[in-house]
Order: structure tokens, then C-alpha cells, then sequence
């Protein structure tokens, strides 16, 4: 009675890590230039998880990891890291990000490597990208990992790069990211 | 009826993480060439059988002075299927320049997820150990990712000494 009387929820998060999604992709790909929002799902595209709890009570972080080859333009090309498409950036008006403020997909992500389309030079995109500030409800929601440029770029030849294509001293490579649900 | 006069949820969920182990290395290594080498390792104790738990292992190594452009980087627990290709080359990469000064420096970063779509072997309970290394595919073995790890201000003056850090964090399903 207490407990309905002052609006106390029927579950509660104990604090800490109430889910955990794990996401692994060990498929070589040829990453294609892209420009504007055209670009935000190139990396991670549409992976839906469900949250399991409202936005008051939790939140998501996002944290990965992804390998590369061949820094095809230069560093800096917006990479964005967001979910449920909120806040593209350079192109907000695009139709597929419509009316979404702009900025908030930005940041979280970013990578590093040699700045040549070598297919021998590795780049490290590390993603640890908080969601605290975003309401997002229980229910299914997609998370988008690419980048949202002003001209026809890429950050990268190669996603997930192995010894059959690329440099045979290569193992097969693999992207792993995982979403934690944790409790506000 | 105490729960609910003391506002206690009926429902609570348990937090996921089970237990995390925390390793660091500051010491400065000339790295050598080799087909097969762990540059850094250590030991913890899983709580939970592989049915029960997964791990987490996530880490970096700073570097100094480029070498091999891949060489096969690796990131395991003790019982990881071992051949070409496998889960232990997936969530750990490394990244630099493409110079060889005691200034071009690298970062080998670790994101491994261990779980039931890798070997049962290597999430069994009990007192385990882990590495990450190198294993180039092609058995080369005159490789290395960096010259030296963990660079200090022998490799340039205003370095101060860096370090390597690793958790392992396991996790319930």
C-alpha cells in the first residue's frame, strides 16, 4: 500500500548492470565512401536490442571495438554513434534523419591509424559512447555506428580485414561491441 | 507487509557483473621478432561455469616505433581453440604510424567478448589465466605490432613511464 501510495515502481533496478547485449561481426567488408547521414549506419547498421526498463530508471553505454584497414580520407569526418537515429548532424534534414537535432550522434567513437589507403595500415575505431542524456523507453530500440560527413569520404577501406584478402599475416578480424542497460 | 511499509520493490534485478580483476604492467619491453609471443598475461579465478557467466576482456597496450603492420594480435583465456582464424584474433586490434622514430606511437586495444558462441573450455570455473600476444597466419616469424611496449623517457624525454592496464570482468547471462 505504501508502495502505491507514494508512486514507488513494482520493479526496480538494484543499481548496477541491468542488461548486457552483445554484438560480434567477423565478416570482411568493402566500406564504401559515403556523404552526409548516408554514411551513419555503415559500420553497425540497424542492430535492434530491446531495453528492458523505462528512461527514468535506466540508461544505455555503449563500448566496442573495430578493426580496419586503409584510412581512406582524412581523420576527421563526423563519426557518429546513435540510436534510434537522434541527432545526425551535418544533415539533419536528410529524410532518413528527419527533424532530429543535430550534434547529438557525434561523439563516443573515434579512430586512429596511419592516413593512407594502404590496405596493409590498420585503423582502431574505440567506441565508449554514453546514452545518459537521451530518454530512451523500454522496448526495442537500433543502434547505428558510420559517420555523417559533407562530402563523399569513408574512414576506412575495410571493416573486419583476414589473411585472404587483405595481408595474409592476418587472422580473420572481428568487430565486438556490447550495449549495457544500467540502472540510473 | 514490512517490505511494503519499509518501500522495498517487489521485484529487484540482479546487476550482471560478477566480479572484475584488474591487472597493470609499467614495465618497458623491447619487444622481440617472433611467430608466436605473449606480451602480456595474467591470472583470476572464474566464479561460474560457461553455462553460468562470460568475460569481458578489456585492456590496452601503448607502443613505440612501428614494425609489422599485422602480425595476428590475439586476446585469450587459457583453453581458446588456438588455429588460424579464430575468436582469439576478434575484438583486439592495434594501430599507429607508419614510422619507426621513438615518437610514432600505437595503441593495441583489447575488446574481446568471451561467451558460448567461443570454445566452453575457455570459460570453465576455477583458477584461469589469460595472454594477449601475436600469432602471425602465415607462421612468419620475424614479426612484432611495435618495437617496444609500455615506452618511458628513454624512447623520448618528455614521455613519462606509460603502462598497460587490463580488466577482466565476468559477467552473468
Amino acid at each position: 500500500m505504501a508502495r502505491q501510495l507514494f508512486n514507488f515502481p513494482e520493479t526496480s533496478a538494484s543499481g548496477g548492470i541491468i542488461n548486457i547485449i552483445r554484438y560480434k561481426d567477423s565478416t570482411r567488408r568493402t566500406i564504401s565512401p559515403q556523404s552526409g547521414a548516408a554514411g551513419r549506419s555503415a559500420l553497425l547498421n540497424n542492430f535492434t536490442f530491446s531495453k528492458q526498463q523505462g528512461a527514468e530508471a535506466s540508461y544505455i553505454l555503449v563500448t566496442g571495438l573495430i578493426p580496419g584497414l586503409g584510412m581512406d580520407n582524412y581523420p576527421h569526418i563526423g563519426m557518429c554513434c546513435t540510436i534510434d537515429q537522434i541527432g545526425y548532424g551535418q544533415t539533419a534534414t536528410d529524410s532518413r534523419a528527419p527533424d532530429h537535432p543535430q550534434g547529438m550522434a557525434g561523439g563516443g567513437i573515434y579512430y586512429g591509424g596511419v592516413n593512407t589507403g594502404s590496405n596493409n595500415e590498420g585503423t582502431t575505431f574505440i567506441i565508449h559512447k554514453s546514452f545518459q542524456t537521451f530518454n530512451l523507453d523500454a522496448g526495442n530500440h537500433r543502434l547505428d555506428i558510420g559517420w555523417n560527413a559533407n562530402s563523399n569520404v569513408r574512414p576506412l577501406t575495410y571493416q573486419n580485414p583476414n589473411g585472404t584478402s587483405d595481408n595474409d599475416r592476418h587472422h580473420q578480424c572481428g568487430t565486438h561491441i556490447l550495449i549495457y542497460e544500467i540502472a540510473r | 507487509m514490512a517490505r511494503k511499509v519499509l518501500y522495498v520493490p517487489e521485484v529487484t534485478v540482479q546487476d550482471k557483473l560478477v566480479n572484475v580483476t584488474r591487472f597493470r604492467n609499467d614495465t618497458r619491453v623491447n619487444l622481440p621478432n617472433s611467430g608466436n609471443y605473449t606480451m602480456f598475461s595474467g591470472s583470476f579465478t572464474k566464479l561460474y561455469d560457461a553455462n553460468t557467466s562470460w568475460i569481458l576482456m578489456e585492456g590496452m597496450i601503448p607502443g613505440g616505433k612501428n614494425y609489422s603492420d599485422q602480425c595476428g594480435v590475439f586476446a585469450m583465456l587459457d583453453g581458446a581453440n588456438t588455429n588460424n582464424d579464430t575468436p582469439r584474433h576478434h575484438g583486439v586490434y592495434y594501430s599507429g604510424t607508419n614510422a619507426g622514430q621513438p615518437w610514432d606511437r600505437f595503441i593495441l586495444y583489447v575488446h574481446r567478448i568471451i561467451d558460448n558462441t567461443d570454445s566452453a573450455q575457455e570459460l570453465n570455473a576455477g583458477s584461469r589465466t589469460w595472454s594477449v600476444g601475436w600469432y602471425p597466419r602465415n607462421g612468419s616469424t620475424g614479426q612484432r605490432p611495435f618495437e617496444n611496449m609500455n615506452p618511458n623517457s628513454t624512447d623520448d624525454a618528455r614521455n613519462q613511464q606509460c603502462g598497460s592496464i587490463m580488466a577482466i570482468y565476468e559477467y552473468l547471462y
